[in-house]
């Protein structure tokens, strides 16, 4: 019974994201018939789905899935719902070495800026986590405060440093978000990274629904600790890295679409992670149509706009689930 | 009576900090052993170096007669089921779920259910006497129901040994008696070795096979509970003067009161 929920669950939000699939391909400052697939009106329209619009939709929807499992991954480890990439300054890490690396003269092609964006996550993730070990050992609640001032402190370098170098127009993307200049190269490597961090999560279900309850439980349970939190570490970097090296600054995403998966359909790690990576996808194609579509000729900044959706989620979360912060 | 667990010339502590000194202690198999002292005296910490959670300073603490370091964490839970403290309660969760988790050092690959893992989950939320909420959410249930779902999910590991740290902080009264009951009910059907680390002397008393009293890192006294629970040691160890009374053998304090402090 319990088997055929899950897969009614699924399947409804399978359709649905194939759905904002089609919305956000179609959808735009112009938007198109779905006719214009198979009897195209001009070579433009053509080219414009194909090139532009389909590269873009693709890499929204995956960055919107590698967000939501790297949110609940962090969450799951930490202990701690309101945890996030973005909130921590795993994000904010890659944006500064994404800048940092434009302006020592590296050229930011797709290849530079993954592997730029996948240390600069790493280095920020290792300095946060190093923040959150106490005597004891790791401190849930040091990782959330030490990682929101030390994300804070690196948005500003960012920030400060593109405003003295006059670069704040080249960096629109990284540091406002979004997927304007997505092309197949990014959507061919998020696919790779998306292949390895839903993978890994399938394989190690188990072991990360254990993590939800504490250490010395887990590993009484049998569970090799350290490594487990490594792998969670390494896919969390990588999702995080990947998403803001395509789609730059998004925050929000990974922490509010888990908590709206759980508040509607509480479960295990096990039981909400497919649905909330999918979620995940759903919802950055919904702020990608806003965003593109919402205002002729301007294109709003995505992390704003997920920022604005996500606050007034945690708001609602917070004001009403009391047991949201234990 | 063999020892299923020992440790020998053991010395823990955290960081440069030792709290637990050249001890030599032995937990026999079958019985419910409890660990005794005050605050501070190092129950817990002696609590996770048996457990092999935390590594010793020296010494060795040996599990059948092997050294534990040798188990992997898997083959460790396969032996030693243990419960900490405090234990996170994960939301959206069922007792059923709980208790699967119990399975994992059984299980290979993917970690499908097995036949095997369904009777093991069923029979040990049958043994804690929650069959009917075993599909209830663990968020919905109170306290005591809580740990008793929490032992189950230890039951299920299926292992000779269950240690327990403080098994009973934090329940009303009934509650405590459940847990202590049911412990003792296992251990008298599936022949479990039970270690508990308790503050309750009189509940100590009442339902360990043996104690083992513990002062600043230090065995202050080890055996019976008739030969631990002593005038001498109440106002050596506890600081506090009392009568005993022997209710069928077993030694309970009564008219307790602190002893004044030296200056």
């Amino acid at each position: 019974m319990i088997f055929h929920k899950k897969r009614v669950l699924t399947g409804c939000l399978l359709l649905a994201l194939g759905f904002a699939v089609l919305l956000d391909t179609l959808g735009g400052p112009k938007w198109y018939g779905i006719s214009e697939f198979w009897r195209p009106t001009s070579k433009l329209a053509t080219q414009i789905l194909w090139d532009v619009r389909i590269p873009r939709v693709l890499a929204a929807m995956l960055v919107g899935i590698l967000l939501a499992t790297g949110g609940l991954l962090l969450q799951t480890i930490s202990h701690n719902p309101l945890a996030d990439p973005s909130i921590i300054g795993v994000n904010a890490g890659a944006n500064l070495a994404l800048i940092a690396g434009e302006l020592a003269g590296l050229a930011l092609t797709v290849l530079n800026a993954f592997w730029l964006a996948l240390i600069g996550a790493l280095l920020a993730f290792l300095v946060v986590i190093g923040l959150s070990l106490n005597k004891k050992g790791f401190s849930p609640l040091r990782l959330l405060l030490g990682g929101t001032i030390f994300s804070g402190f690196l948005s500003s370098i960012s920030m400060a440093v593109s405003f003295m170098t006059n670069n704040t127009q080249q960096f629109r993307v990284i540091l406002a978000g979004g997927f304007s200049g997505a092309n197949y190269e990014q959507v061919g490597l998020l696919v790779l990274v998306a292949i390895v961090v839903v993978g890994s999560v399938f394989f190690f279900r188990t072991e990360f629904t254990l993590l939800g309850l504490d250490h010395q439980t887990t590993v009484g349970l049998g569970l090799s600790f350290k490594k487990l939190m490594g792998i969670a570490i390494a896919l969390i970097v990588l999702a995080a890295g990947s998403s803001v090296a395509v789609g730059g600054n998004i925050g929000f995403v990974g922490v509010g679409v888990p908590q709206m998966v759980n508040f509607v359909h509480p479960g295990s790690f096990k039981a909400n992670v497919f649905p909330i990576a999918l979620c995940g996808g759903i919802f950055m194609l919904f702020a990608d149509l806003i965003s593109k579509a919402a205002v002729s000729s301007v294109e709003l900044p995505l992390s704003a706009l997920s920022a604005i959706v996500g606050g007034i989620v945690l708001f609602i979360l917070v004001a009403f689930k009391k047991k949201v912060v234990k | 009576m063999a020892d299923s667990l020992a440790a020998k010339d053991l010395t823990a502590g955290y960081g440069h900090k030792v709290v637990i000194d050249h001890q030599d202690i032995s937990i026999a198999q079958g019985q419910i052993t409890g660990l005794i002292g005050p605050n501070g005296s190092g129950k817990s910490t002696l609590f996770n170096v048996l457990n092999g959670f935390e590594s010793p300073i020296s010494g060795t603490v040996t599990l059948s007669g092997k050294p534990i370091s040798r188990f992997s964490a898997r083959q460790r839970a396969q032996q030693i089921a243990c419960l900490p403290q405090r234990t996170v309660i994960p939301d959206g969760i069922t007792v059923f779920e709980l208790v699967s988790y119990g399975r994992y050092c059984r299980q290979r690959g993917f970690h499908h259910l097995s036949q095997t893992d369904r009777k093991a989950i069923n029979d040990a939320i049958q043994a804690v006497h929650m069959t009917s909420k075993a599909d209830e959410l663990l968020t919905s249930l109170s306290g005591g129901q809580q740990q008793r779902a929490l032992i189950a999910m230890t039951l299920a590991q299926d292992s000779c040994i269950l240690m327990l740290d403080e098994p009973t902080t934090y329940l009303d009264l009934t509650n405590q008696l459940e847990i202590l009951n049911l412990l003792q009910e296992l251990n008298a059907k599936f022949r479990k070795t039970i270690i508990i680390v308790l503050h309750d002397l009189n509940e100590a008393a009442r339902y360990c096979h043996r104690l083992v009293c513990l002062v600043d890192g230090h065995v202050k006294a080890t055996g019976r509970p008739i030969d631990v629970i002593t005038k001498a040691i109440l106002a050596d160890v506890f600081k506090v003067d009392g009568d005993i009374l022997h209710d069928h053998g077993c030694p309970q304090i009564m008219n307790c009161h602190t002893l004044a402090m030296p200056s």
